[in-house]
């Protein structure tokens, strides 16, 4: 049996008083790349807030086999790194700066940066070939290159479990090729990775698809299944067809 | 990143600098001969250099967190209403003030207490007050944008009181106009033991605390992801805020732009943590408002100018030397 990094039991998620998120019943596998799909308000970056203990829920969630809630907050924050939709940080941060903010976790406001956090900062730096932009402020980046720097600075967390919510919206197509590759030496290494991509082709290539719609789960499933991909046309209102190009599922508009 | 050592230590000796310049300016300008037994040299004009060096100080340190908690770099000291809060309790003091010296035979218990309590007292009292009102009409510090109109809604509203009680007693404008334009003026030994003991106390809980600051850099969201209880953090540094602001308030009055500017002036210096540019923030802040009180002393002696309006004068006039600077960019967005 793999062993879960993530389970959670008739989950629900309330924003004011709609619930956002109900009757989510998940397990992530460990050192596995999951993948949540759904159509534009299905609830999948609250669905992933969640399960990052960012947000109040009910139901059951389990990090590891432990009720999520009650591991203290900067324990909870070494274990799993969450990198937010758009987000950003203020624009006079120099790069270096933000990736060494994934560090805060193991500092104090007396220690400040040792030196193994410094060395983890440049090797993600270097990995993400971000170390010549390391002095330059966030204002003075691409849109593409920002949401590098943001996943560098959530990788430079070193939780054993990544959550991230769009994190190549406005990537090109190398870094995206490049980003992929990350994602497989992070699973091989066994970190487990959960994402939330509206890019259904690049969501394919995951060891496990979550498809949501109108806040509920519809099917998990790995990408090759036909009964995923019978859930997928039918929550895109039969507007799609997937097939398989030179080994790999792929997403066409209809 | 290399801790900005050079800028710590050049503002300390310039506040040396600057406190002995202090003692050698008096109500007649400039004088070349120090004479330490001097009772004048003692009993004002060193209290009152010290003083407002630490007012300086405590403004520039609640600038430095105002910015930081409000990821706003036009936030200033007095964004929670502590300004018309403080202006009010000194408005109803002066009022109690001469009503009192008409009735003073028949003064109750009560309106004695309120009466011994003083100028410094009511203003205290009445920042507290009108930061608590702000976070209550609020319901909580979650929500920046809440927190914000509810410190305009309290600016208003106290400042609408501030006025009718001041109309009431047309006697008490000139005191108040001297409070609003900030004052340096009347600060006795106590104030600065106090403001000293104040300002220690904040520099090390915001120092304590300060994660929470880097944290917010990156989004309330990612603070929080980042093992940081935003909630709880932010209320203890809003109170360190506070507890900076109404003292200097209480001491000094509003003295503009202090708080506002001297953050600016060290941020492009400091990388990395933000609690070194607390530090800086409030020795910064301090050189302001001691190089303006000097200045107050000294430009029209033996006419003295209300130091609020020097540094009115001088922070405007650095604002706008930012507007047209082209960094003004990271200022803007």
């Amino acid at each position: 049996m793999t062993p879960y990094a993530i389970t959670t039991k008739d989950l629900q998620v309330k924003l004011g008083a709609t619930a956002v998120v109900q009757g989510v019943s998940l397990s992530v596998p460990e050192g596995q790349w999951t993948c949540i799909v759904g159509p534009n308000g299905a609830g999948k970056s609250t669905l992933l807030m969640a399960l990052a203990g960012l947000l109040p829920s009910t139901g059951e969630l389990h990090f590891q086999g432990r009720p999520l809630a009650a591991l203290p907050a900067k324990e909870r924050a070494r274990c799993l790194a969450w990198l937010g939709q758009q987000a950003t940080g203020s624009d006079d941060l120099s790069v270096f700066d933000v990736v060494m903010l994934g560090r805060l976790p193991y500092q104090t406001a007396w220690s400040g940066a040792s030196e193994q956090d410094h060395d983890c900062v440049n090797t993600w730096l270097n990995t993400l070939q971000l170390l010549h932009l390391k002095d330059r402020t966030l204002e003075q980046l691409s849109g593409g290159e920002r949401q590098r720097v943001l996943l560098a600075r959530a990788l430079a967390v070193q939780a054993p479990v990544l959550l991230m919510d769009e994190p190549i919206a406005n990537v090109d197509i190398p870094h995206q090729s490049d980003w992929l590759q990350t994602i497989r030496a992070l699973t091989q290494q066994h970190t487990t990775v959960v994402s939330v991509l509206h890019d259904l082709n690049l969501a394919l290539r995951a060891d496990q698809v979550v498809l949501m719609d109108q806040g509920r789960i519809q099917i998990q499933a790995p990408p090759d299944s036909p009964l995923l991909h019978q859930a997928l046309r039918d929550v895109f209102q039969q507007r799609m067809a997937v097939h398989q190009v030179a080994g790999q599922w792929v997403v066409l508009p209809l | 990143m290399k801790p900005p050592y050079a800028l710590t230590v050049s503002l300390i000796v310039l506040s040396f600098v600057l406190l002995c310049m202090g003692l050698m300016t008096g109500s007649l300008g400039w004088e070349w001969q120090l004479d330490w037994q001097d009772p004048i040299v003692q009993d004002i004009r060193l209290p009152r250099s010290v003083g407002a060096w630490l007012a300086g100080a405590l403004l520039g340190l609640a600038g430095a967190l105002s910015q930081g908690l409000f990821r706003n770099p036009l936030a200033d000291p007095y964004l929670l209403g502590s300004a018309s809060g403080a202006s009010l309790g000194v408005a109803i003091a002066l009022a109690l003030g001469l009503w009192g010296a008409v009735e003073s035979a028949q003064l109750s218990q009560a309106m004695q207490w309120w009466f011994r309590l003083g100028l410094t007292g009511m203003a205290f009292i009445g920042a507290w007050v009108a930061v608590l009102l702000t976070l209550l009409l609020a319901r909580g510090v979650e929500q920046t944008l809440r927190l914000l109109l509810a410190g305009v809604v309290v600016g208003v509203v106290l400042g609408a009181v501030t006025s009718l009680v001041n109309l009431a007693f047309p006697q008490t404008l000139p005191a108040m106009q001297s409070f609003l334009l900030g004052n340096t003026s009347m600060l006795s030994d106590q104030a600065c033991v106090l403001m000293a003991g104040v300002l220690v106390l904040c520099l090390c809980v915001s120092w304590w605390l300060s994660p929470l600051l880097d944290g917010l850099r990156l989004g309330e969201s990612t603070a929080q992801s980042l093992g940081l209880r935003v909630a709880p953090l932010r209320v203890a540094l809003l109170a360190v805020m506070g507890l900076a602001t109404a003292t200097a308030v209480a001491q000094t009055g509003l003295v503009a732009f202090v708080g506002l500017v001297a953050p600016h002036l060290v941020r492009s210096r400091v990388n990395g943590r933000t609690a070194p540019l607390l530090v800086l923030s409030a020795l910064m802040g301090g050189v302001l408002l001691a190089t303006a009180d000097i200045l107050a002393r000294a430009l029209w002696a033996p006419q003295e100018l209300p130091v609020g309006v020097l540094t009115g004068v001088l922070g405007g006039g650095y604002l706008l030397w930012r507007l047209h600077s082209p960094p003004m960019k990271a200022m803007s967005s």
